[in-house]
């Protein structure tokens, strides 16, 4: 264990339950290319599937199948492709960059590979940029970010740097920062490729307890122990969708 | 009085003023009553020659130069750090392979030297290059003839060492944290640079918050002479500039010995030149308004004596001929100014200023009121017949308010080297000739100098004021376009190096205006810092200038001020460019890195 938590309940704040019968994602013929000097290269192709709220999803395929790709799509951070992409109902092909980054701000939290914490921020600062960029008051941000350490049994650790901590508490760090804004989805991109077994599964039982708490959990991953975690996995393989277990 | 000697080879000015102080002490022991606060005092010439504020004048440019030279060297030391920070791979392979940090040091000092000497030919060239731009904006005659603006052997020689110098000073703390980067880090960062970040980017940031400050000073500094040239020019000194000539004629040899025949001589002059056509007035006095001239007086009020000499006011005073007021152009307030048989006889008549009013008989009327010198004993007084309104004998230059004075006849003080003024109808100077020919008609010996336009005068007395505001505000141009620079450099480099982070904060919900913020934010703490630091030195450094400084405060609020506000906005502004840039970084750079 990284840190103590204060019980083996989930014990995150549930996101809000979406309206009932709405998917949460809809993709239909989805794709992503890049114009090269040789022509065109495909990196997704014909992409279909949807996910419905509180699923927990693994996206896996070989290297430059284009499982990172799919996935900064569904995070709204990739404004170039084609295809209809529906989340929670709202038709995202039609939003400019500016609504899109609304919906990623409302409804999604990210996990990276490499943690990509703020060098220069302690934990309990890290915890803070995701409401900062929300509008939240100041107080409240406090009365959050103290909760949230409190439920990761971070509290002793708040006042310490990225540097000063292993890989698997960076990592945990990085989950309750995804986790503090309450969205509906969270998106991990090789959650524990740096990490080693233990330390991963760690995360993955993190993720079960997140998922179980109403969170929806789309999860990249090479690891087939790890997308067992998952309820469903999604195989690419050259930009196609491969199969849907 | 001045006398010139010049001193036996061995002797030194202190020594011999105090043998000449002994002298006078001896001299004044014999005549006590009239001698007693007399003194003697030897100055080198040089000393003389160069006054205080010339002296001034010329370590503060060298301190304006040495300060936009400090800003070059902190931006030049940015980009080394910069450098060093982009071959930290390289360093820690060279000592990996053996090198010591004595042995890396030197290689980057070695660099850093190097650059300094092959830039030095390039800045001679530029230096020479502005010299002649710096000497073709003088107007011919607008500064003193012992004033040489050159590139000599001892100037060159002085910038080869200074490059070396900063060569040396602004290379060795690159080096050193350059030096001491984390080998394995380094290594395994692939020269991203991590190693000794913190560090370096602590050390950028310290320069470009020297340069800040380093610019306000100087940005002061250029706004309080640039004031204080234009509220020189706005000086007229209570004359009226227009329309008005002077010269000087000098009455040489035995023939003008006698006080009446120089006095004859000069009246007779006057009133020609003053029959010339297109002469509206003439007068001749011992002085020419503003560029000094006349004398001065310890003198006493009827019936208010003074007790000793040292409690007696000092009074300047000028002789001068009939139309003195007329041809300056000063008004006279009460009473009436001296008749011409007054000007050409000592009648015992004179006209006083404003200042010397007020202080003599603040609540009498003046006229007809009586003063003398003091410690005359003839029973000799003047009486007071008219008030003119104030007007300057010394420079515009003079930060100090206009002195009790009072005009007598011309009689009392002619003076072998003779001022002549005349206003004119049209432009002055076109009436050089025909004064010239007067002149030469009453005695053809005189020599004739000094010929200058009043506007001209003018322009001489504050020469320094244009020529050290102007290049003070060159200074200040310099140093704020290398400030922002430096500003910029740091804050789009700090931008580079966290491409990543602010890719993370897109991510995590960072919107162009949180991004904006946060990269501008950067820019205003290290220009705040550096404008705070520049507000103290500037307040320290602009109370020496003081004496310099005309009709303004070293601490004029304004001044300090205006120049806050456009400094923070420059810095605001080189922080904005790349805050724009980073709001260009795509959030997928993040995910990428993986």
């Amino acid at each position: 264990m990284f840190f103590k938590t204060r019980s083996a309940e989930p014990a995150i704040h549930p996101p809000s339950a979406p309206p009932p019968g709405v998917t949460l994602i809809s993709v239909r013929d989805l794709e992503k290319v890049f114009e090269t000097p040789a022509g065109k290269m495909y990196v997704l192709r014909r992409i279909t599937f949807d996910i419905q709220p509180g699923e927990f999803v693994s996206i896996m395929g070989p290297s430059g199948a284009g499982k990172s790709t799919l996935l900064a799509i569904l995070g709204m951070l990739d404004h170039h492709w084609s295809g209809e992409f529906t989340f929670l109902g709202e038709a995202v092909h039609r939003m400019n960059a500016r609504a899109r980054v609304g919906l990623n701000k409302q409804h999604i939290g990210f996990v990276f590979q490499q943690y990509h914490l703020i060098d220069d921020l302690t934990v309990a600062e890290n915890l803070d940029i995701p409401l900062s960029y929300r509008n939240v008051k100041k107080s409240e941000r406090e009365s959050i970010v103290a909760d949230t350490l409190d439920r990761f049994g971070m509290v002793a650790k708040k006042d310490l740097f990225p540097r000063q901590l292993s890989g698997g508490q960076q990592q945990l760090v990085a989950v309750a920062r995804a986790m503090i804004a309450q969205p509906r989805l969270i998106l991990a991109d090789e959650p524990t490729g740096n990490l080693h077994s233990s330390q991963a599964r760690e995360i993955m039982e993190l993720f079960t307890r997140l998922n179980q708490g109403g969170t929806t959990i789309i999860q990249v991953t090479h690891s087939e122990e790890n997308a067992k975690f998952g309820r469903r996995i999604i195989h690419l393989k050259d930009g196609w969708l491969d199969n849907q277990a | 009085m001045q006398v010139f000697g010049r001193l036996k080879p061995g002797i030194a000015v202190g020594a011999a003023s105090a043998e000449l102080s002994s002298l006078s002490e001896k001299i004044a022991a014999l005549r006590p009553e009239q001698q007693a606060d007399w003194r003697v005092v030897a100055l080198d010439l040089r000393d003389e020659f160069i006054d205080p504020d010339t002296r001034l004048v010329i370590a503060t440019m060298m301190g304006a130069v040495t300060f936009v030279l400090l800003i070059a060297c902190a931006n030049v030391a940015n980009l080394l750090l910069a450098r060093a920070t982009s071959r930290s791979r390289e360093i820690a392979i060279r000592a990996a392979l053996g090198a010591g940090r004595g042995r890396i040091v030197r290689q980057l000092l070695t660099e850093s030297v190097l650059l300094a000497l092959v830039s030095t030919p390039i800045g001679i060239g530029i230096a020479y290059w502005l010299l002649d731009v710096i000497l073709a904006s003088i107007p011919a005659g607008d500064m003193p003839y012992y004033f040489k603006f050159e590139i000599n052997g001892a100037v060159l020689l002085y910038t080869v060492i200074v490059a070396l110098a900063t060569g040396v000073g602004f290379g060795l703390a690159p080096a050193l944290q350059a030096a001491r980067g984390d080998l394995q880090t380094s290594l395994k960062d692939g020269g991203r640079g991590s190693a000794g970040g913190v560090g370096r980017q602590r050390l950028r940031a310290a320069f470009a918050t020297a340069e800040v400050a380093l610019s306000m000073v100087l940005l002061v500094g250029a706004a309080l002479f640039f004031k204080s040239f234009v509220a020189a020019q706005n000086r007229t000194g209570g004359i009226k500039i227009d329309n008005l000539m002077t010269m000087r004629f000098f009455l040489p040899g035995a023939r003008y010995d006698s006080l009446a025949v120089m006095s004859r001589r000069v009246d007779e002059i006057a009133q020609r030149v003053e029959a010339l056509p297109g002469v509206v007035a003439a007068a001749a006095s011992n002085q020419i308004p503003l560029s000094g001239g006349g004398s001065g007086s310890l003198v006493q009020v009827e019936g208010k004596p003074v007790a000793s000499r040292a409690e007696a006011p000092s009074v300047a005073w000028t002789g001068a001929t009939e139309h003195w007021f007329e041809t300056l152009g000063v008004q006279i307030a009460r009473g009436r100014a001296l008749t011409n048989f007054e000007s050409q006889n000592r009648t015992g008549v004179a006209v006083i200023n404003e200042t010397m009013a007020r202080q003599f008989w603040p609540d009498v009327d003046p006229v007809g009121r009586r003063f003398g010198y003091f410690g005359d004993t003839t029973g000799s007084w003047f009486t007071v017949v008219g008030v003119s309104r104030d007007f300057r004998s010394g420079g515009l230059d003079d930060p100090g308010p206009i002195g009790p004075a009072y005009v007598v006849g011309y009689r009392y003080l002619p003076t072998r080297n003779t001022a002549l003024l005349i206003r004119t109808t049209g432009e002055p100077t076109q009436i050089t000739s025909a004064v010239r020919r007067v002149i030469r008609d009453a005695d053809p010996t005189l020599p004739v100098f000094q010929v200058a336009s009043m506007q001209r005068v003018r322009a001489d007395t504050i020469w320094s004021q244009r020529l050290f505001g102007w290049m003070f505000s060159m200074f200040g141009i310099v140093a704020v376009v290398l400030a922002s620079i430096g500003v910029y450099g740091v804050i789009a480099y700090g931008v580079s190096q966290r491409t990543q982070e602010i890719g993370v904060r897109v991510a995590l919900g960072a919107q162009p205006g949180d991004v904006i913020r946060l990269v501008v934010r950067g820019g205003a703490i290290l220009a705040g810092t550096g404008i705070v630091i520049g507000l103290a030195g500037a307040f320290a450094v602009t109370r020496v200038i003081q004496s310099l400084l005309v009709d303004v405060s070293a601490t004029d609020p304004a001044s300090f001020v205006s120049v806050t506000l456009f400094l923070t906005a420059v810095a605001l502004f080189a922080s904005y460019v790349p805050a724009r840039r980073a709001t260009r970084v795509d959030p997928l750079t993040a995910l990428r890195a993986e």
